[in-house]
């Protein structure tokens, strides 16, 4: 079933969470709020389940404005962050809450909640309390309690969060996997770019309680739409530079930037594995510097480098190809090149 | 970090377990052993013709039926209170909270005293309640009355924090689950609230069976009508019928280390999955048997008018449930707490401010009396408080056998009824034992004598400093004191320079709490001090000895200083409360323990 949100705001005393926020997800998405702290992510997600009433702006389901709907009336399944499992009740319990309130015949009950146990493969886990889970298992009951009475909406607020590394990217791919198998429209919260572009199909990013960017993890990570998303989302240098005619001015350097309305001083933007490393300046347009650390992080080799004019500090990202051709070590002089720059137009909109 | 019982880095093991020891067995156990001796030189009939003749079963009776009452009102008063203070915001929330407190703090010579002339035809309610039949001085009402008044804040006490803990998502997980607001009271909140309820119960109940100076002023105490059990006790002892008195005593000490450790057990069961199965298994039945009754009830077209008469009362009560919890809050602390103060105020002035004075000043036997008050409380309290930091300290920093015995030893003043801690006390130092005489012999007297009057005290109230600090040490985490003792600090230093510092405002908490149990201490006082005038009365028994002479107004004078001191307790007690927060808040580092 999809979701509209229309032009929703919510103020929590002075400060505004959500400024006349819209988004639509289509049925079967998998869609991600993200953002930083304080974004107004997990106030959207909540204003969807009902859990905050909005100032203005609808919430549609389907055709139907549930704004004003109850949040027990909307069915829509709700994981919370730190999981607020039921500590009194066993897993079996807390998984069959929803239904036990519905009034479901107990033997459909029992029927239900093993389904849903063998779905998060906990099977013997039924008769435990959630003091006695790990954190990964009790994020699963969660997960399997809300998806119980068959929300016709999923909504995840920081799912991972709580968890340590390995476990969230365990459970990550078994999000996804899951959300195959059980394709309801689901909408997650996080703050994590990472875990937004692995688990799913569609990337809302937030700041301040507004919308900056809303496509796929490729357009959003690609051709981020601004400075804050290009900043947000992962590693960047920045260079101060100039803008004429199209024509961007980085250090000596000179790129095209076509189409740009930017005119003047501004700032470039180059990610780290957008920049090469070479040992002799052989004709490509490219900068002195300084070897400062060598990172062999595995899949890429992050090297640090100091810019010789200007003494600024570059991270650089190299295939493990490139980076075992170049042997690269503290100290070597080498010269950077820039492979892609972009520059974004100023917001004028405050 | 484990601090094992050999090689213990943290130094004042043996002081601190050698002075809790000490004290323990001084004021507790010999006295306690010496009751359960004193009871075994009866022969077994003996024995049964004393604690089960027909005027004991009466008292008995008497006991446990009118505590059981007490307490059982006691839970849905103490639950409308904990909600209404945890759940809604309104003007005049912190005096109702303050109030609450009240019966912990006041004098329970001061609680009968105002609760019997309360209820009386010309009382301020009694003028009301009397003419529709509702007797509630010197009578059975008038007990069970005064016990809801002393057991109260039990159950609100322990409601109120497990309340404030429920994490607001709980219930908006049910919610989004599909529970409605009922569902989600029954089968979320009220599980929840069960075992503090509970807990709150038991311990109301064992705070009543053992309750004496209230309980005298209110009942008329006639032998085998309206004696409750501490008073036969007393005047057996009267008939310096020791063993008779010591057999009763075992009897009732035996209800209270029954009640005790129902209480820790309840605690631990309060984990979930903890409680054994024989307990789980039958409240599990209950709960799927109300369950199938409901659904039956709702699948039946007959009960449809039921549903019809009761929708828009539930209704009515839903939509004003704030108002309507608020309104039962202010009326039960009203009636219960604000109008008996506002009372001894009322009557203590009823001659005048001129006459209240002298009531005061002029009788030497009062100024004795506030002399001898100000004299035993501070004494029982510094005992008390060497005591309580020795114990806190030693069972929140190391481990060893017999720890939990100890914390739970801390614990039995608290269930012990005051006129048994009284007459053990009579038993190991009155002049008919031979530790008493031998002490005669050499020109010191203990019962009869302020001696017996500061150990009582004590007795009664330990428990308070210990059981204040006992959190606070626990939450500080010894890392502090592990710094210190390797930066060179030896125990004292580390103690005085690390320790200290970190408790002092629960440390102080503790001895406010503690000061104003012992100013107010009557039941053992009432056994132990032969009651002489101007020699070994204290404050609350010259309450006691001002009413039964029928001068009200100058007990009422009396009682007035008790209770100022009661207010200004609670007073201290809500302003340290703010900083013991802080003390504990800023514990919460020490989680790598």
């Amino acid at each position: 079933m999809s979701i509209t949100v229309s032009n929703v705001t919510k103020k929590f005393g002075k400060f505004t969470a959500l400024d006349r926020v819209s988004v639509e997800v289509p049925e079967g998405a998998l869609l991600a709020l993200l953002g930083p702290s304080g974004s107004g992510k997990t106030t959207l997600l909540r204003v969807i389940a009902g859990l905050e009433q909005p100032d203005a702006g609808t919430v549609r389901h389907s055709d139907a404005d549930v704004t004003q709907q109850a949040v027990k009336d909307r069915n829509f399944g709700f994981v919370f962050q730190h999981y607020a499992l039921f500590k009194h009740m066993t897993v079996f319990e807390n998984v069959a809450f929803g239904l036990r309130v519905r009034h479901w015949p107990n033997k459909q009950v029992t029927e239900r909640v093993h389904e849903l146990l063998q779905l998060v493969r906990l099977e013997n886990m039924g008769e435990r309390y959630p003091a006695q889970l790990s954190g990964g298992q009790r994020q699963r009951i969660a997960l399997a309690r809300a998806l119980a009475p068959r929300p016709e909406v999923l909504l995840l607020d920081e799912p991972f969060g709580a968890l340590d590394a390995r476990v969230r990217t365990e459970l990550r791919q078994w999000l996804r996997r899951l959300h195959n198998e059980v394709p309801v429209t689901t909408i997650f919260v996080t703050h994590d770019q990472e875990e937004a572009f692995e688990v799913a199909d569609r990337v809302v990013v937030m700041n301040g309680g507004r919308i900056e960017q809303d496509g796929t993890p490729d357009d959003v990570f690609e051709h981020p739409a601004n400075e804050f998303v290009m900043d947000f989302l992962g590693q960047v240098n920045v260079f101060h530079g100039r803008v004429h005619d199209g024509v961007a001015h980085v250090g000596g350097l000179e790129f095209d930037v076509p189409g740009s309305r930017v005119s003047g001083e501004t700032k470039v933007f180059v990610r780290p594995h957008e920049l090469d490393l070479q040992r002799y300046q052989n004709g490509v347009p490219s900068m002195a510097a300084v070897v400062r650390h060598v990172t062999p992080a595995g899949s890429v080799t992050r090297v640090l480098v100091c810019v010789a004019d200007t003494g600024m500090e570059l991270t650089v990202e190299l295939s493990p190809d490139r980076s075992a051709e170049l042997k690269l070590k503290k100290g070597d002089a080498v010269f950077v090149a820039l492979r892609k720059v972009r520059v974004f137009e100023p917001d004028y909109t405050i | 970090m484990r601090l094992s019982p050999r090689g213990r880095v943290l130094p004042g093991f043996g002081l601190g377990l050698g002075i809790s020891l000490l004290y323990l067995s001084l004021l507790v156990l010999l006295p306690l052993a010496a009751c359960v001796l004193k009871a075994a030189e009866l022969s077994g009939s003996e024995f049964a013709a004393a604690v089960w003749n027909p005027r004991a079963v009466a008292a008995y009776q008497l006991t446990f039926a009118a505590s059981l009452q007490a307490a059982l009102i006691n839970v849905p008063l103490g639950l409308i209170v904990a909600w209404t203070l945890v759940r809604y915001e309104f003007p005049g929330k912190r005096l109702l909270d303050a109030l609450v407190d009240v019966p912990f703090a006041l004098p329970t010579a001061v609680a009968g005293l105002v609760y019997g002339s309360l209820y009386v035809k010309t009382g301020w309610l009694g003028q009301f309640l009397c003419p529709l039949g509702f007797e509630g001085a010197f009578s059975r009402t008038g007990i069970v009355l005064v016990l809801v008044f002393t057991g109260f804040p039990f159950v609100v006490r322990t409601v109120q924090p497990v309340l404030e803990d429920m994490d607001a998502e709980l219930e908006q997980a049910a919610s989004t689950l599909g529970a409605s607001k009922w569902q989600t009271f029954r089968r979320v909140l009220l599980p929840m609230l069960v075992p503090p309820t509970l807990t709150g119960f038991t311990l109301a109940f064992a705070r009543a069976i053992g309750e004496y100076g209230s309980v005298i002023f209110v009942s008329s105490n006639i032998r085998g009508q309206t004696e409750i059990a501490p008073v036969l006790i007393v005047s057996r002892l009267e008939e310096f019928a020791y063993k008779e008195a010591a057999a009763v005593a075992v009897l009732l000490l035996g209800v209270s280390f029954l009640l005790l450790g129902v209480v820790n057990l309840l605690e631990r069961w309060t984990q979930p999955g903890s409680a054994p199965r024989f307990v789980r298994w039958p409240l599990a039945k209950v709960g799927h048997g109300l369950e199938a009754a409901s659904a039956w009830l709702a699948g039946q077209g007959g009960v449809k008018w039921l549903r019809t008469l009761l929708t828009p009362v539930g209704g009515f009560v839903l939509r004003n449930l704030q108002q309507l919890m608020v309104g039962a809050t202010s009326l039960v602390l009203g009636v219960l707490v604000a109008i008996p103060l506002a009372n001894v105020f009322a009557q203590a002035f009823s001659k005048g401010p001129w006459k209240y004075i002298e009531f005061l000043v002029t009788d030497p036997d009062t100024r004795h009396a506030m002399f001898l008050t100000a004299i035993v409380a501070p004494l029982a309290v510094a005992l008390n408080t060497v005591f309580g930091v020795a114990a806190a300290y030693t069972v929140a920093r190391f481990r060893f056998p017999g720890r939990t015995l100890l914390t739970t030893l801390i614990d039995l003043p608290f269930s012990v009824s005051p006129v048994v801690a009284g007459l053990v006390l009579v038993l190991v130092f009155g002049g008919q034992s031979p530790v008493g005489s031998w002490l005669k012999e050499h020109g010191f007297q203990v019962i009869f004598a302020p001696p017996g009057l500061v150990l009582a005290t004590a007795f009664v109230t330990f428990p308070f400093v210990a059981r204040e600090l006992l959190p606070v040490l626990e939450a500080t985490g010894p890392d502090e004191e592990l710094a210190a003792r390797s930066l060179g600090a030896n125990g004292w230093q580390m103690f005085c320079r690390v320790t200290l510092p970190n408790i002092k405002w629960g440390l102080l908490y503790g001895v406010i709490l503690c000061n104003a149990r012992a100013m107010g201490e009557f039941g053992a006082i009432y056994v132990v001090s032969g009651r002489i005038s101007g020699q070994t009365d204290t404050m609350p028994l010259r309450v006691e000895k001002l009413f039964q002479e029928y001068n009200q107004p100058a007990a009422f004078a009396v009682a007035s200083v008790l209770t100022l001191l009661a207010l200004v307790t609670l007073g201290a007690k809500a302003a340290l409360e703010r900083k013991v927060h802080a003390e504990r808040g800023a514990g919460t580092h020490s989680e790598g323990m």
